[in-house]
């Protein structure tokens, strides 16, 4: 096969991929409902409605109350003044993530002035954003791994695994219907690829709130 | 030149079967582009951003504003630059704008006179 045909093919297969990606993510975008499928079989995970959103934010309070009177656990607060105890500070860390991003901006700034026949000039900017954006997630992946422990996270933790048990659905013939009957069933249950596969679809439908 | 690989769903937001998608239901208001009217999407949310987004470029590079082309909508980063920097110019020229005080009239200082003179 010569080079050329070689090269041709190679473009063609990427476009095929870039064409397929960009159907997946139209039909992702289409409706607030997404279909997959683990060893097989077809399930989905919705975004919740008012009633399983109404259920599910009981059900954190429940569990708020429950790990606050609890020792085992503490507030984003106390972890922070813990922390300070160790060296660590945390809101040094945050004014990092803000600092970083006022130098962004900077170069941003820089870099809408520059005319487009300026190559050069854009690339080594939109190098500079990078690198600055590369160090602005590391830190900010850090503060998120410090954070880890802290209550808040706990029941972040719990409202997500607690939504996956109301919003994943199986296809049964033409039939859609809840997967768990209760949330005792989703907690002993030891599938563990479909649980993953469908808390990473769920986080696409729904927002999850900041630690 | 480098690589800078662009976000997929901004993409499709620039596309301009989306845009017009987007302009039409705007127009014909309570008309849904998506399969759903109600309970959104984070996806659908984050994409009604960037369709907002794409069309107020599109209205910019139709007026002729300054600074702004095809191959800066066309480009995340450059389009992500240009924006701070019309934020930037915006509050810049705001605060040149803003009259002193809230009726835009100038206003009349009444200095009092100490007791005693």
């Amino acid at each position: 096969m010569s080079k050329s045909k070689v090269k041709l093919e190679k473009e063609l297969s990427k476009k095929l991929q870039q064409l397929n990606e960009r159907e997946t993510l139209e039909g992702l975008i289409k409706n607030n409902k997404i279909e997959f499928e683990v060893k097989g079989k077809k399930y989905r995970v919705h975004k919740p409605n008012q009633a399983e959103s109404l259920e599910a934010r009981k059900a954190r309070t429940k569990k708020y109350i429950e790990l606050l009177k609890s020792n085992d656990y503490m507030l984003r607060e106390q972890l922070i003044e813990l922390y300070k105890e160790k060296g660590v500070n945390i809101e040094k860390l945050e004014a990092d993530i803000k600092e970083v991003g006022y130098q962004i901006e900077d170069v941003q700034v820089k870099l809408a002035q520059v005319p487009t026949a300026n190559i050069k000039t854009i690339d080594d900017y939109k190098n500079q954003i990078n690198d600055l954006i590369t160090k602005q997630s590391k830190i900010s992946i850090r503060l998120t791994e410090l954070l880890e422990p802290c209550l808040e996270n706990e029941i972040l933790e719990f409202s997500n695994f607690y939504l996956v048990y109301l919003a994943l659905e199986k296809q049964d013939k033409d039939k859609w219907e809840k997967y768990f009957t209760t949330y005792g069933d989703f907690l002993n249950s030891n599938e563990e690829e479909l649980i993953l596969e469908s808390t990473y679809n769920l986080s696409m439908l729904i927002f999850k709130a900041k630690i | 030149m480098l690589k800078f690989n662009n976000n997929p769903l901004r993409d499709i937001a620039r596309s301009q079967y989306w845009l017009q998608m987007y302009r039409t239901s705007k127009e014909l208001n309570g008309i849904s582009i998506f399969d759903n009217s109600r309970e959104l999407s984070r996806l659908q949310i984050i994409f009604l951003s960037f369709l907002n987004l794409y069309d107020s470029l599109y209205q910019d590079l139709a007026m002729e504003e300054d600074l702004i082309s095809e191959e800066i909508i066309a480009d995340d980063i450059r389009c992500d630059a240009y924006l701070v920097y019309k934020r930037k110019n915006r509050n810049k020229k705001d605060k040149i704008d803003k009259p002193k005080n809230s009726s835009g009239i100038p206003s009349i200082s009444f200095v009092t006179a100490k007791r005693g003179k």
